[in-house]
């Protein structure tokens, strides 16, 4: 395939990730593929460039939260296409792991959605475990994908109380050397964080990202 | 932008503008106007109007009124210097603009109010060019001329330096009229590309109750003569020049600019025309003239009502404070003025201005640029389209809080939600606090100093400058004033 048709692809999908333009992403994807261009210069070239983009623009406030959380879902259901296509273990080059989730008794997943996203744009293998999530859930969590950050969410002032229980059932199951403890969400505060015992804390998603960066 | 078909607020009825009207009509008869201009007295009686040369009372017969509004425009539009379209002035399409003839500016470091100079002008006109939602361009008078040099000293600065139509006016001597018209033909190609494609407008008022005085009558009748579009209407101060009820001063406005809009189609029919100007309270209690009242707001609105009811364009004052400084008044007396002006379909308003209508500071003018945005959204009302009614997205979200990253939301966010500038505050603590813990007008400084630092682009053609620059050395010449006395601000860009 001529070197220019290729970066035509790799454009495409550039622009498609920065445009929110999933037709135009998926397109030049099965292109690619279908022209045998090598799976993963598809996801380093175009997929991850775009990203990076991506991510540049927001920091100069061009794009916004939903270009990215957006952007995110087409880079996930590109990786979906081409991971038949990766050799194993290829594309998980990860900065590394995160474990997510809403304590027990709340239901709120949107500030948790827009920190796992930005976790995950920003490099992190993401594994999202949900809403209402019970400690015993956490824990077990953390002995199956042995991340690096344990993020714990929380909207209300009652259920906050929740991280201090997950801390502390990390501390009696022996894992809380194993994980840095991140918590956020609308009543949690630097002092909250400090007094339970947590690793770290974010007033937002962006310095979630640069806080967990500064934990590894 | 969309603009809606019909104002958003009506302060008053259809049924109470026609009793308003009929009041005026029989106003117009009795007592009538005294006119302190004998051009103006002739063509009023050629017109068909009773005319006491004695008494100079000139008695206005209702059908020659009701033929005044037919001829007079619906709608026209405003122009930059390039000739290209700017502000539509018809229906409910509103364009802001800086309060217009202060005379001192606010210096925000200081904390003071001191004479405008040409310096203040200039930097005014400059962080105006960059502000989108002030679409006029109007500032000081400058204290570092001779007095009677102040009117097409300042005009002249505006168009060496504006990118936006202007508002000006004279108001000190006779001779300077045709020396501001001199100089709208020059920067507009002509006196009929200046007709055909205005760039400005000029203010013209009455003096309560019923009297136009000798010089405020020529402009009128001089402008009317060249189409030169008129903001002709009166100032009534409502316990003061007029009735302390809202409603009689509401009358009386009507009678008075219906005599400005006679006498300007007897000048020339057709001659373009704006239905308002600056009416006003007077506080009883407090001895002073509030721009920032309550009832001043309501007083515009009602007069915008009646303008919008006769079917011509409509220019007010709304959005101004007679705060001494930038601070919480300021601000509520600004915007209070502003949403009522937008929601009553106000054309032009001035807006801006602080300490009673004498001052203009930029980064006040900075934060009411940021509230005629977001009243422009207001403006823009809840739209929606038939596919709005689809179930599609809360189906495609199904029950978690999903909606900030679907499709649907990129593709509205920026046309529903109101891009803030720095002006309003909407971090997280901790980044207000790692910005310096700034306040809204500590913002505006910051805003306007960016602005001043950046390149100033030439907005006329150096043909047309030294055009401006021969009819004011030329203007000078004849009231005696040597070139020396001109700031040396004045020929710089």
């Amino acid at each position: 395939m001529a070197e220019h048709t290729k970066q035509q692809l790799f454009d495409n999908i550039v622009s498609g990730i920065v445009e929110s333009e999933p037709e135009m992403v998926r397109n030049a994807v099965l292109q690619g593929l279908a022209d045998g261009v090598n799976a993963q210069v598809i996801l380093d070239d175009g997929l991850k460039r775009g990203i990076d983009n991506l991510g540049e623009l927001f920091e100069r406030q061009e794009v916004f939260l939903p270009q990215i959380m957006f952007g995110a879902k087409m880079f996930a259901d590109a990786m979906d296409i081409l991971k038949p296509h990766l050799a194993a273990g290829a594309e998980t080059k990860t900065i590394g792991t995160v474990v997510i989730g809403t304590v027990h008794g709340d239901l709120h997943d949107l500030g948790k959605n827009i920190v796992s996203i930005m976790f995950s744009v920003s490099g992190f293998k993401v594994i999202d475990i949900g809403v209402d999530v019970s400690t015993d859930a956490f824990i077990a969590a953390v002995r199956t994908h042995q991340p690096q950050i344990l993020g714990l969410s929380s909207l209300l002032t009652t259920t906050m109380l929740e991280q201090r229980n997950v801390i502390e059932s990390l501390v009696e199951a022996g894992l809380r050397e194993s994980v840095r403890v991140m918590v956020g969400g609308s009543p949690v505060s630097e002092r909250w964080a400090k007094e339970i015992g947590a690793d770290g804390y974010a007033g937002d998603a962006n310095r979630a990202v640069a806080v967990a960066k500064s934990l590894l | 932008m969309q603009y809606p078909q019909e104002p958003l607020f009506r302060i008053i009825d259809a049924a109470t503008i026609e009793k308003i009207l009929e009041t005026a009509y029989a106003l117009l008869q009795k007592p009538g106007f005294k006119v302190y201009n004998d051009r103006a007295l002739k063509i009023f009686e050629e017109g068909g109007c009773e005319v006491n040369h004695e008494t100079r009372i000139v008695k206005i017969p209702r059908s020659l009124v009701e033929w005044a509004i037919r001829e007079t425009p619906r709608t026209f539009t405003l122009h930059n210097l390039q000739g290209e379209p700017q502000a539509l002035l018809e229906s409910n399409h509103f364009h802001p603009y800086p309060g217009t003839t202060a005379i001192s500016v606010y210096d925000y470091k200081k904390r003071v109010f001191r004479e405008a100079m040409t310096s203040d002008l200039k930097q005014f006109l400059k962080v105006v060019s960059h502000l989108p939602f002030i679409k006029l361009q109007s500032a000081f008078i400058c204290n570092d001329v001779p007095e009677n040099f102040t009117d097409i000293y300042r005009l002249a600065v505006h168009l060496k330096h504006t990118n936006k139509p202007i508002k000006t006016s004279v108001f000190t001597t006779k001779d300077s009229i045709s020396v501001m018209k001199d100089l709208l033909f020059a920067v507009s190609g002509g006196e009929d590309t200046c007709a055909k494609k205005p760039i400005g407008f000029v203010s013209v008022n009455c003096d309560p109750p019923f009297m136009w005085n000798d010089f405020i009558t020529e402009v009128l009748i001089e402008c009317a003569a060249s189409k030169i579009p008129l903001s002709r209407g009166s100032m009534p101060i409502s316990g003061a020049a007029a009735p302390v009820t809202l409603i009689g001063a509401v009358i009386q406005h009507a009678a008075e600019s219906m005599s400005s809009i006679v006498l300007s189609q007897l000048v020339r029919p057709g001659a373009p025309g704006l239905y308002g100007s600056s009416p006003i309270i007077f506080d009883i209690r407090k001895g002073t003239t509030p721009m920032g009242a309550i009832e001043t707001h309501m007083f515009n609105s009602a007069v915008a009502q009646v303008g919008k009811y006769l079917k011509i364009p409509t220019h007010l004052y709304l959005g101004l404070t007679d705060a001494k400084c930038i601070d919480a008044q300021a601000g509520f007396e600004a915007a209070m003025g502003i949403l009522i002006g937008a929601l009553s379909g106000a054309n032009l308003f001035a807006v801006g201005m602080m300490n009673f209508e004498t001052a203009l500071s930029p980064e006040n003018i900075v934060i009411a640029n940021e509230i005629c945005g977001m009243a422009e959204r207001l403006v823009r009302g809840i739209e929606h389209a038939p596919s709005d009614f689809s179930t599609t997205v809360w189906e495609e979200v199904g029950h978690t809080q999903g909606f900030i990253q679907i499709l649907h939301t990129i593709k509205h966010f920026k046309q529903e939600q109101f891009n803030v500038s720095d002006i309003v505050d909407r971090s997280h603590l901790d980044d207000w606090i790692a910005r310096g813990s700034k306040d809204c007008t500590e913002r505006a400084h910051g805003i306007v100093q960016d602005i001043l630092s950046r390149e100033t682009p030439k907005t006329v053609s150096s043909k047309v400058e030294e055009e401006i620059d021969r009819i004011v050395l030329d203007y000078a010449k004849h009231l005696g004033i040597p070139k020396e006395r001109i700031p040396r601000d004045f020929f710089e860009n």
